[in-house]
């Protein structure tokens, strides 16, 4: 079964002060039906590069150099902006953002947003579309969503408007959703609360996400696949089962391990050290920060290999299991 | 104590707002001057201002010596701008004249730029009756039309270029203050100054040595902006009779003096007027480029 | 009215060595209310003036070298609290003794003391640090403030400093806008360091920052901790980063302490159902903890409009007739352990 999505290989380079900073570096992803597919990584990797890609909603600076992005077996890399505004924006793919606050226009009730977009792409009347609408926030348990349809979004609770655009970005059945931290900017409480609706109405709609964010915890409880990002190029992918049991990639392996809740009360967390800062020019990404690195590390390119059946990792070292062990010993001091 | 060469009030204030990735300081300036507009004004103010400073050894003849035989002769070599009605050199009029442009810009501007920083940083930052107090004087000033209350100050106290200065001074020193004191309203919200108050800092220290370098950026470009505006509001005042008095070189003076045999000795009028051409769009390409790193 | 005393945890035995009535920090029914703004229709009907009652009656003590975790989610107060307790905000009731002194009425002179004794760290690192002074010039600004060290060893010490807290010395005359997120933030430990405080308040200081560095971070922080003696009042919304830093833990909501108590204690036992709702929030500590799922009903209220009872009972699966009507004290129910909760202490 051909994939609903299927990324190959994406370079997307943004200009700024005369260098170029490669924040997608050949990316390869896939999206099939039904399927719920997470894209981690921490700030700097390129995440919400490629969902801005793939809307090709980037930047005056950003530009797709190099890739295919092929989704329902068109190009639509190669598709005009009309094309792309007509058919795929909102309808095909559409887009749920992270900032509750800003990812509305505050001058409109969110009614007269989310009809907007439903007369737009369904050409249907006003009657009808403030029926579906109303309808639309019932189903993302928006509470009294009569009266909710005629507020501004300034009167509206974060974790509201949030249910609101996950309303609207399911409002003309699209066959992808591509959710770009949907949940981080709320509260804690609210956030699960969003999420397990959210997760309830994906599964019963049946559509295709991709779901960008920095936090496992929410990978491993709605994704069924997952890529990790780093630095603009993915270091490992596979199914969440495999990845979160057997992480073999050294960062995926520091990330997994930096949550304290693992360990003791006031002991040391291993975690990576470093920050994202220099990348060498060949080689592998994560160097400058692993803890198992050594010469070979450097060569020309490291490409994904297949580890295990659906597990791919980017590392020419990782079943070194000593140097993993060795790993968690490692000198952990956050020098910069 | 902070020294006071120009070096280190320029990269203690102003250079430090440009700070971009790497924030040596060589490298800030080499931003600055890498923008086209910045790079055009730098270089006509700066020829402008060395004319200025220079003029007594640049100019070839005595501003002010009047020689009638020479009478509006054409420009020539021994007078490149040729001469005027009374037999002065023009060229070296229109050299003093950047003098004066200078000082007037300097004092006029910058005595406004001090006072209207001051006032509207206390004003921000305190709010409160200072905050009515000075933002009601601004208000008062400001309700009159500019060009009609410097000259009626002039009207009050005597024409002549030291009470030119002094009415730009008094006028101009408004707009400068509403500007910091927005400035401030916005940034003394900021972390960074809380974080200061946590310090211990006292109110001095953190308007000034906090608050004062994040929040003067504005005020430079529009008062180099401003300076534009002032070289002609001089030359207007002039022009009229209200501003400097003759013999004075200013160049609205000249043109005043130039106006009446425009079309028999047209170098007379021309040549100053092309001073403050050039002034003008010196000061203002200085300020778009200034303006636009403001906006990075 | 509970009295100032009966607040004070008991130690448990992995905090042995430290004199338990040592405190450092005493909060006594702090209120701050914000008045909100009055509509002229108000004013014309004369309705009554509305407030917003960010801390509204909270006490505790933060003993000398521990770490005391407050945790809620946004709009509870958290952060207001902390600002009270370092006088940057004033209060509307009740006092705050550091070192034994009453902190707001203080003199010019002693507040100085006061600032180079109890330091903060706040939450973005992207706003905190002030945008035009390099590294060292704001180190060397504090420290000679506050004399921390000898004029000629100025720069060694803040070289030092920066060291410290994980800064390579070429930061040293590099400014904020070129360093990321992380450094930023070890940039502003070092500034709090740089007074020599006994006492900081960290408002959210890993909230900004990714997992990664996060982690980095609270290492930092739990290392400074043992090796100058700190007491720290730690902020921050993540169950996971307050258990794994403090001693004791108390739980906001809507500007009041709904349960305190020492850290094991609380996680083990957690009493108050917002407590449970908060640890259930996060499956890997449900997972560790055993929870079972809390289901949710109801909205936030709006802080200006509390409803009547307890604050809790709009959101609370056990809310009982008891609960609309009446507030719940903080009541002691055992070993150092508070809750505010009527079921809890039937």
């Amino acid at each position: 079964m051909a994939n609903l999505l299927e990324i190959e290989n994406l370079r997307t380079y943004f200009e700024e002060n005369g260098s170029i900073v490669r924040a997608v570096d050949g990316v390869d992803l896939s999206v099939s039906e039904t399927e719920v597919v997470g894209l981690v990584g921490e700030s700097g990797s390129g995440k919400t590069t490629v969902a801005n890609s793939l809307l090709r909603i980037l930047p005056e600076a950003g530009k797709i150099v190099a890739g295919r992005m092929i989704f329902k077996a068109i190009n639509i890399r190669e598709l005009s902006e009309k094309e792309m505004q007509s058919k795929i924006r909102g309808t095909e793919i559409s887009m749920i953002f992270q900032d509750p606050q800003v990812s509305l226009n505050p001058l409109f009730t969110v009614g007269e947003q989310i009809t907007s977009v439903l007369k737009l792409h369904q050409h249907i009347g006003r009657k009808e579309a403030r029926a579906k609408a109303i309808n639309l926030f019932r189903k993302v348990e928006v509470s009294d969503p009569e009266s909710r349809f005629r507020s501004y979004p300034h009167e509206l609770s974060g974790g509201m408007i949030q249910r609101v655009t996950i309303a609207m970005a399911m409002s003309c059945q699209p066959s992808l959703i591509i959710a770009d931290e949907p949940t981080t900017a709320l509260d804690v409480t609210i956030q699960n609360q969003v999420l397990n609706e959210f997760k309830n109405l994906i599964s019963e709609i049946g559509v295709s996400v991709l779901w960008i964010t920095h936090d496992l915890g929410v990978i491993k409880r709605v994704c069924d696949y997952v890529n990790v990002m780093y630095a603009g190029t993915l270091m490992e992918q596979g199914a969440v089962e495999t990845v979160f049991e057997n992480p073999l990639h050294p960062y995926t392996h520091g990330l997994l391990g930096s949550n304290p809740i693992q360990y003791r009360p006031k002991s040391k967390i291993p975690t990576v050290i470093g920050e994202l800062r220099e990348i060498p020019l060949q080689g592998c990404k994560f160097y400058p920060r692993c803890p198992i690195r050594n010469e070979d590390c450097l060569q020309e390119t490291i490409n994904l290999r297949e580890v295990n059946e659906n597990h791919r990792i980017r590392c020419i070292r990782a079943e070194d299991a000593e140097a993993l062990l060795r790993s968690r010993n490692h000198d952990l001091q956050g020098a910069c | 104590m902070h020294k006071t060469t120009i070096g280190t009030i320029m990269s203690r204030y102003i250079v430090p707002f440009f700070a971009g990735e790497d924030t040596t300081r060589w490298e800030t300036l080499k931003n600055f001057i890498k923008n086209p507009n910045s790079k055009a004004g730098l270089i006509m103010i700066g020829i402008l201002t060395f004319v200025a400073i220079f003029a007594p050894l640049i100019a070839p003849y005595d501003p002010y010596r009047q020689n009638l035989s020479e009478s509006l002769n054409p420009p020539s070599l021994t007078h490149p701008f040729g001469t005027d009605l009374y037999g002065r050199d023009v060229i070296s009029r229109v050299i003093y004249g950047a003098w004066i442009a200078v000082k007037i810009c300097v004092i006029g501007i910058g005595i406004a730029f001090i006072i209207g920083n001051l006032a509207g940083a206390l004003s921000g930052y305190y709010g409160g009756w200072i905050d009515a107090i000075i933002m009601r004087i601004v208000d008062s000033i400001m309700s009159f039309p500019f060009l009609v209350l410097v000259i009626a100050i002039m009207a009050i106290f005597g024409p002549g270029l030291k009470n030119l200065y002094f009415a730009i001074a008094i006028v101009s020193w408004c707009q400068y203050a509403r500007i910091v004191r927005s400035k401030y309203l916005s940034e003394k919200e900021e972390e960074y100054v809380r974080a200061a108050k946590a310090i211990g800092f006292s109110d001095t220290r953190v308007i000034f040595g906090h608050l004062m370098p994040n929040s003067i950026m504005p005020t430079i470009v529009y008062a180099s902006l401003d300076c534009a505006l002032v070289i002609l509001l001089a030359a207007s005042l002039s022009f009229i009779g209200v501003g400097a008095q003759p013999p004075t070189p200013e160049w609205g003076a000249q043109i005043a003096e130039g106006r009446q045999f425009l079309q028999v000795a047209w170098w007379v009028a021309t040549f100053p007027a092309l001073g403050i051409m050039y002034a003008v769009i010196g000061f203002s390409l200085l300020g778009d480029g200034l303006r636009d790193l403001l906006e990075k | 009215m509970l009295d100032i005393i009966d607040v004070v945890p008991v130690y448990t035995a992995e905090t042995e060595g430290i004199p338990w009535n040592e405190a450092i920090v005493e909060v006594n029914h702090l209120k701050k209310y914000y008045t909100v703004r009055k509509r002229v229709i108000d004013k014309i009907l004369t309705k009554k003036q509305k407030y917003v009652r960010a801390v509204d009656d909270i006490s505790f003590v933060i003993r000398k070298g521990e770490t005391f975790g407050l945790v809620g989610e946004s709009g509870c107060g958290k952060s207001t609290l902390g600002r009270c307790v370092l006088r940057l905000e004033s209060l509307t009731a009740g006092d705050v003794k550091v070192f034994g002194q009453n902190i707001h009425p203080l003199s010019d002179k002693k507040l100085k003391n006061f600032r180079k004794q109890a330091q903060v760290v706040f939450q973005n690192p992207y706003s905190s640090l002030p945008p035009h002074k390099t590294l060292g010039n704001m180190l060397k600004e504090v420290v000679a403030y506050h004399k921390t060290a000898e004029r000629d060893m100025l720069k060694e010490y803040c070289r030092d400093l920066l060291d410290r807290v994980g800064l390579s010395e070429t930061l040293y005359t590099r400014r904020p806008r070129a360093l990321s997120g992380g450094q930023r933030q070890r940039a502003a430990i070092a500034r709090a360091l740089a007074t020599e405080p006994k006492f900081v308040v960290l408002d959210e200081p890993v909230t900004a920052l990714d997992v990664s560095v996060q982690a980095q971070i609270l290492n930092l922080l739990v290392e400074l901790q043992k090796e100058r003696d700190l007491t720290y009042l730690f902020i921050a919304h993540d169950l996971s980063v307050i258990r794994h830093v403090s001693d004791t833990v108390g739980v906001m909501y809507l500007g009041k302490l709904v349960e305190l108590a020492p850290s094991k204690e609380l996680f083990e036992k957690r009493l108050h159902p917002y407590t449970k709702l908060l640890m259930s929030s996060s499956p890997l500590l449900s997972e560790v903890y055993e929870i079972d799922r809390v289901e949710l009903t109801g909205e936030v209220p709006s802080p200006i409009d509390l409803p009547a009872g307890c604050r809790f009972h709009t959101r609370c699966p056990f809310a009982s007739s008891s609960c609309r009507q009446k507030e719940p004290e903080l009541i002691a129910v055992n070993n150092g352990h508070f809750v505010s909760c009527f079921l809890a202490t039937q």
